[in-house]
């Protein structure tokens, strides 16, 4: 009679990266099975398809399956490579190549994958009396035409309005100032580290190798 | 070039009151069986009569305590400035007893004919000549702030302190003329003593009344500053200083015996042994450049560098991602120019790898390097082949 026992934790087991040895040793012996032979069979995982031979290759061959890792800032793309220099030649060719290999192989050309933010043409609609217009409003009432409402009011960007109206309000300027100070007192030590953390970690991003 | 009869000149640099017998000019080989007293009429044409006389041989020790810096006749026996002559694999045009007079900061001698401030300016000179060309033809694109920082890298005065270390130069508690002349001598600075105000870190790049009205960007710093983009220390007046040596620190003093090691080995050797000497010790020192940057805003100047170029303006797109809501998530964004990606950077939140991708598009862009390094002294090389030119670019990203 066979047994019927769901050994949910060993048939799905995620093996996380940070694995220490302790870990792996207290799963397997944690078993769900009467033997040990079950136990091992059950922990068995068949490997990913990139770590066994190829089923198309029937030689000999070298997997490449190098680590994640960012591409080295040493190698030049090509279209930042001089006019002159002899590797945009031998890079073109080896484009060549590949894409003669897809068109006879008859795979579709790669997409280019999703942007992170909607991709938008630059438009330049606005002309010298849209921006008069959005100064007066400026100086009439900072408090009301903020850059957020100049800018829906005139279908542009609060970064435009910004440069357009630069040095307008500045009293309104110095007010925010002295908002955000009076906020930034009453943080607690939790706040102001975690706040200051994130300063610093934004500065690194700057640094990265 | 005429050759240089620096055997001739080795006399007229070294002290006139002492002559060592090892050092014996070409002409004056036949007269060896003459008593050593003999002064040769070459020596006498180029130089004053002296006072005092030779020194005897063995200098007592009163007079040794009395001595700046040891006597030159020290060097020849010393073991320790031997074994560094033959660990650093000197030629043996270069004379010990340059060597040793390389060892002597001012602090320890005063007498610019018995310290290494000579042969240091000149040093200095072409250690900062040869980096320079060797930063600027293997990155052409390299922003000229990254450039002072890889010379600072090769040749400042904290690598050529490390590099007397590794070459093992000892110092000498305090200089004299008992001390062993294989030591670095050099007056120590009194402890608790005040090293003076303090350089200002940043330097105006905008003319105005603090730059004396003649700074233009950072370019004014090749004209105005040192080799390293510093604000040059104005020379200290003579009449000032006194008869009160001013000590230095040993970062200064191996610094200095560095550059003047440097520049004895060119007058004594030549050029082709200095810049065999450079490459095999400081050219060949590993350095990353690409953790010398520090971008404040990438995707902006990325932006401007493609509008500036002509490339299609730069689009950050998600490569991959993974754990979007979770509290670790991954994402990979590469900037696409067009269908050319420029870079890829990763992050656990969306501005983060963008930022980190448009830092690495920007790498890619200023750390270009030709294939084939060339650098202009070596047309002064006989046999030198023809100069090709090389890439020289716009200049850094404007916003």
């Amino acid at each position: 009679m066979k047994t019927f026992s769901a050994p949910c934790v060993v048939r799905s087991v995620i093996w996380p990266q940070s694995h220490s040895c302790n870990n792996l040793l207290a799963l397997i012996s944690r078993r769900h099975q009467s033997s040990y032979r079950r136990t091992r069979s059950r922990l068995n995982i068949k490997p990913d398809p990139s770590f066994l031979p190829s089923k198309t290759e029937p030689h000999d061959h070298i997997i490449y399956n190098p680590p994640p890792s960012p591409p080295n800032v040493y190698h030049t793309p090509t279209i930042f490579l001089p006019k002159t220099d002899k590797r945009r030649q031998l890079y073109e060719e080896a484009a060549g190549k590949n894409s003669r290999l897809a068109a006879t192989s008859s795979t579709p050309p790669p997409e280019l994958p999703p942007p992170v933010r909607p991709t938008y043409q630059k438009r330049y609609h606005l002309t010298q009396e849209d921006m008069e217009e959005m100064r007066r409003l400026r100086r009439k009432d900072p408090t009301e035409w903020s850059a957020n409402k100049l800018a829906k009011k005139f279908d542009t960007s609060s970064i435009f309005v910004a440069f357009v109206t630069e040095g307008i309000a500045k009293e309104k300027r110095e007010q925010q100032k002295q908002v955000t100070e009076i906020v930034k007192s009453r943080w607690g030590v939790k706040r102001r580290t975690a706040r200051e953390d994130r300063a610093l970690r934004k500065e690194r991003w700057g640094r990265d190798a | 070039m005429k050759r240089l009869r620096l055997l001739r000149w080795s006399d007229t640099v070294l002290s006139p009151r002492t002559r060592p017998r090892t050092i014996i000019p070409p002409q004056c080989q036949c007269r060896r069986w003459e008593s050593a007293t003999h002064q040769p009429s070459l020596r006498e044409a180029h130089s004053p009569k002296d006072v005092q006389g030779q020194l005897p041989d063995t200098l007592s020790e009163e007079h040794l305590l009395r001595l700046p810096s040891p006597p030159i006749q020290a060097a020849s026996s010393s073991a320790k400035l031997a074994a560094l002559h033959a660990r650093l694999q000197l030629p043996s045009r270069l004379p010990l007893q340059v060597l040793a007079r390389t060892l002597v900061d001012p602090s320890a001698d005063p007498s610019p004919q018995f310290n290494n401030n000579p042969f240091s300016i000149l040093g200095n000179d072409l250690l900062g000549y040869y980096t320079s060309e060797y930063i600027i033809c293997r990155y052409p694109r390299l922003p000229l702030a990254v450039v002072f920082a890889a010379m600072y890298a090769y040749v400042g005065p904290k690598a050529l302190a490390a590099i007397t270390r590794e070459w093992g130069v000892e110092a000498a508690a305090h200089p004299g003329g008992e001390v062993d002349p294989g030591y670095l001598q050099f007056r120590r600075v009194a402890p608790e003593s005040d090293m003076g105000p303090k350089p200002s870190a940043l330097i105006s790049t905008t003319p105005d009344a603090s730059s004396g009205w003649k700074r233009r960007g950072i370019s004014s710093r090749t004209v105005y500053d040192d080799e390293f983009g510093d604000v040059q220390q104005p020379a200290k007046d003579k009449k000032a200083s006194s008869t009160a040596i001013e000590g230095v620190t040993e970062e200064k003093a191996s610094t200095n015996f560095v550059r003047a090691l440097t520049g004895a080995l060119y007058l004594h050797s030549g050029r082709a042994a200095v810049k065999s000497f450079f490459r095999e010790h400081f050219m060949s020192r590993q350095l990353n450049i690409a953790s010398l940057f520090n971008f404040r805003h990438p995707q902006r100047d990325l932006s401007r560098l493609c509008a500036r170029e002509g490339f299609q303006s730069p689009v950050a797109r998600i490569v991959s991602e993974t754990g979007r809501k979770s509290r670790h998530p991954v994402f990979v964004i590469g900037v696409f120019s067009g269908h050319e990606k420029l870079g890829e950077g990763a992050g656990s939140s969306l501005d983060e790898a963008r930022i980190c991708a448009a830092v690495a598009a920007l790498k890619g862009w200023y750390l270009y390097s030709p294939t084939e390094l060339r650098v202009p002294s070596e047309m002064e090389e006989p046999g030198a082949r023809k100069w090709d030119r090389m890439l020289v670019d716009p200049g850094d990203i404007v916003v």
